[in-house]
């Protein structure tokens, strides 16, 4: 089977494995450092572990490439219509989006559902104004091995994979700002 | 919101299946505990959809053989569900009708329609669009029964199941019919407003020509874990789905009802896997009884030690207590997902699931001819990607097996058969108890 897929996707994927191979638990950061990543329940991921590549169609019929993020902080959130908590976190993700400045930070939502007119309704009601990319076959799911609702992957400005946060989060909180300065400060 | 509490038990996992991907092709990830007995496997037969997107298939065999199935397809901005049966033992599926009305707008959902084929009669739940839709509760439906008398050739304008009037999802529903021909529903449903939604239950017992008065059997449903039905030989229901317990304790449950569906009993915790998780799993379990009443349950868990896994586990006191949990993916090298099962009167049974890594998305299959005490080597399915895959079988233990294959533009359906060796009443009636 691997054989059929092109080398260089493979190689990305193993990177991003290795990338989460090598994630620090949140417990364990606890005990030794408590850092911003631990104070948001935030698994850090240690190794090099370059993003998997994208270019998904938006909400609104254009479409956003990972190439266009190059050189930003990212928080890509994986939801679904059907998942409450995903809908509960998502005005404190464009909370957070407000309080930097989109040209170095990125939040930017992925979803499977293909439900554009309700996403759309329920974003205009709350006033949510983020991106929505649709992953339709859960390719990127998959390749960012996400196997729960809500997850959100923090990548650094050099486009690695740096923290995983599975559930949802006040990513308006105190914490959460803390951790984006953090990841903003030391560019890698 | 409160901060999950996160191990390193699933990086290390994740490092296992890494290290497995670059040292061993696939096929020898597997190891052989028990000795594959040879079902005799039929062709596959493939349907490609040129549309933007297919949910599916469910599907269902009848004792001749003969395979239905049912999905849905969306292009552009309409979605429809569609239903085929094939004119011969083993497929090919015939062309396909559409299940909902022209001016029945399908809600989107992640889910087949549920399936059930009963001779002539053809029954499919799916969710429609709420027609009270409005801005600030866009995602709400509809949980809808449609019914063909005439074999598939066409439907009925469709049923309204959920007798509540609110503006909310209705969905990760499921189907059963009893042996005196009831058909029993369940489905996720938040009309109490709570946090967490309840698992309700309504039946028909006109052929779906009106359904019941809704009832909750049970509160703290996990909002995104389907829900499962199975009916015994001599008429108990049983209903299976992911409860949430206190401290985000997820775990599968079974409930009872000893008077066709009336009533159900408390749910019982099926292997105590004291999973916490504070997200949405979106993985239901699978349920199955064979002739003796052995009830059958297969569910995914990451357990406390978060490592995803599927078990099976089986109860033969009416679902009051479960043997232990057999694990049955063997994989060292992928993730294993979405367990589906079927099991036939004499206590065959087959899972299928999902196998994923980030470079691999398989279908594996294992079959059981002891009543669950041993199972085969798990065997790939697919060629491509393969996603979503479903199960039945008859009675003859005639097996059809489908999943969904995405081939860049299109879609691909896939369907197989597969007929399981014999065995003797005597040798399944006699397999030890595991309890």
């Amino acid at each position: 089977m691997l054989d059929n897929v092109p080398r260089i996707a493979c190689a990305v994927m193993l990177t991003v494995f290795a990338g989460l191979c090598s994630a620090e638990s949140v417990r364990g950061a606890n005990a030794a450092d408590g850092d911003s990543f631990s104070a948001l329940g935030v698994t850090r991921m240690t190794a090099s572990a370059p993003a998997a590549a994208f270019d998904l169609e938006m909400l609104g019929g254009a479409s956003l490439s990972s190439h266009e993020l190059a050189g930003k902080v990212v928080l890509l959130n994986f939801w679904a219509t059907w998942c409450g908590p995903c809908k509960e976190e998502m005005p404190s993700l464009a909370r957070l989006q407000s309080q930097f400045d989109p040209a170095q930070v990125r939040v930017i939502t992925v979803t499977t559902d293909m439900s554009p007119q309700g996403i759309r309704q329920f974003l205009n009601h709350l006033g949510i104004d983020l991106p929505v990319l649709f992953d339709e076959d859960q390719e990127l799911s998959r390749r960012f091995m996400v196997r729960g609702l809500p997850t959100t992957m923090l990548i650094a400005q050099n486009g690695h994979v740096i923290g995983r946060a599975v559930g949802p989060r006040s990513w308006d909180s105190r914490e959460s700002i803390a951790l984006v300065r953090e990841v903003l400060n030391n560019q890698p | 919101m409160s901060k999950p509490m996160v191990t390193t038990r699933l990086a290390h996992l994740l490092c296992a299946v890494g290290a497995a991907l670059v040292a061993g092709s696939p096929a020898s990830l597997f190891s052989a505990e028990v000795p594959d007995s040879s079902p005799i496997v039929g062709p596959k037969h493939v349907t490609v959809h040129n549309v933007k997107g297919v949910v599916g298939p469910s599907l269902q065999i009848d004792d001749q053989g003969r395979i239905a199935a049912a999905w849905v397809e969306e292009d552009k901005d309409s979605r429809t569900i569609l239903f085929a049966r094939s004119e011969k033992s083993g497929g090919p599926l015939g062309p396909a009708v559409a299940v909902n009305q022209p001016s029945e707008s399908p809600y989107y959902r992640q889910e087949a329609p549920a399936l059930i084929v009963r001779g002539q009669d053809i029954f499919v739940t799916w969710s429609k669009t709420h027609p009270k839709m409005t801005p600030d509760k866009p995602f709400s439906g509809e949980l809808r029964l449609s019914r063909s008398s005439d074999g598939g050739r066409s439907f009925a304008p469709s049923t309204l199941v959920n007798d509540d009037d609110q503006v909310i999802q209705h969905t990760f529903d499921a189907m059963q019919v009893a042996p005196d021909g009831v058909l029993h529903f369940a489905w996720i449903d938040g009309r109490e407003g709570k946090k967490e939604p309840g698992t309700f239950v309504a039946r028909s017992t006109d052929q779906g020509r009106t359904i019941t008065k809704n009832f909750k059997v049970d509160d703290n449903t996990c909002v995104c874990c389907r829900t499962s039905i199975a009916a015994s030989a001599d008429g108990v229901v049983y209903v299976a789905w992911r409860k949430i317990f206190d401290g985000n304790v997820r775990e599968t449950v079974v409930a009872r009802s000893m008077d066709a569906g009336r009533t159900f009993f408390a749910p019982v915790v099926v292997g105590n896997d004291r999973w916490v998780y504070q997200a949405c799993p979106h993985r239901p379990a699978s349920l199955g009884v064979d002739h003796s009443g052995r009830l059958y349950v297969v569910w995914y868990t990451e357990g406390t030690d978060e490592t995803p896994a599927i078990y099976l586990a089986y109860s033969d006191d009416l679902g009051q207590t479960f043997s232990e949990k057999k694990q049955l993916n063997r994989s060292k090298g992928t993730f294993p997902d979405h367990p589906q099962m079927a099991v036939d009167p004499q206590g065959r049974v087959v899972v299928i699931w999902e196998e994923q890594s980030p470079v691999r998305r398989e279908i594996v299959m294992s079959h059981s001819l002891d009543r669950g005490q041993s199972f085969s080597v798990p065997r790939k399915l697919n060629e491509k990607h393969g996603q979503t895959p479903t199960i039945a079988v008859n009675d003859e233990g005639m097996v059809v097996m489908g999943w969904k294959e995405h081939a860049m533009p299109a879609h691909r359906l896939v369907i197989q058969t597969m007929q399981l060796p014999a065995v003797s009443l005597a040798e399944a009636e006699i397999a030890p108890d595991a309890r």
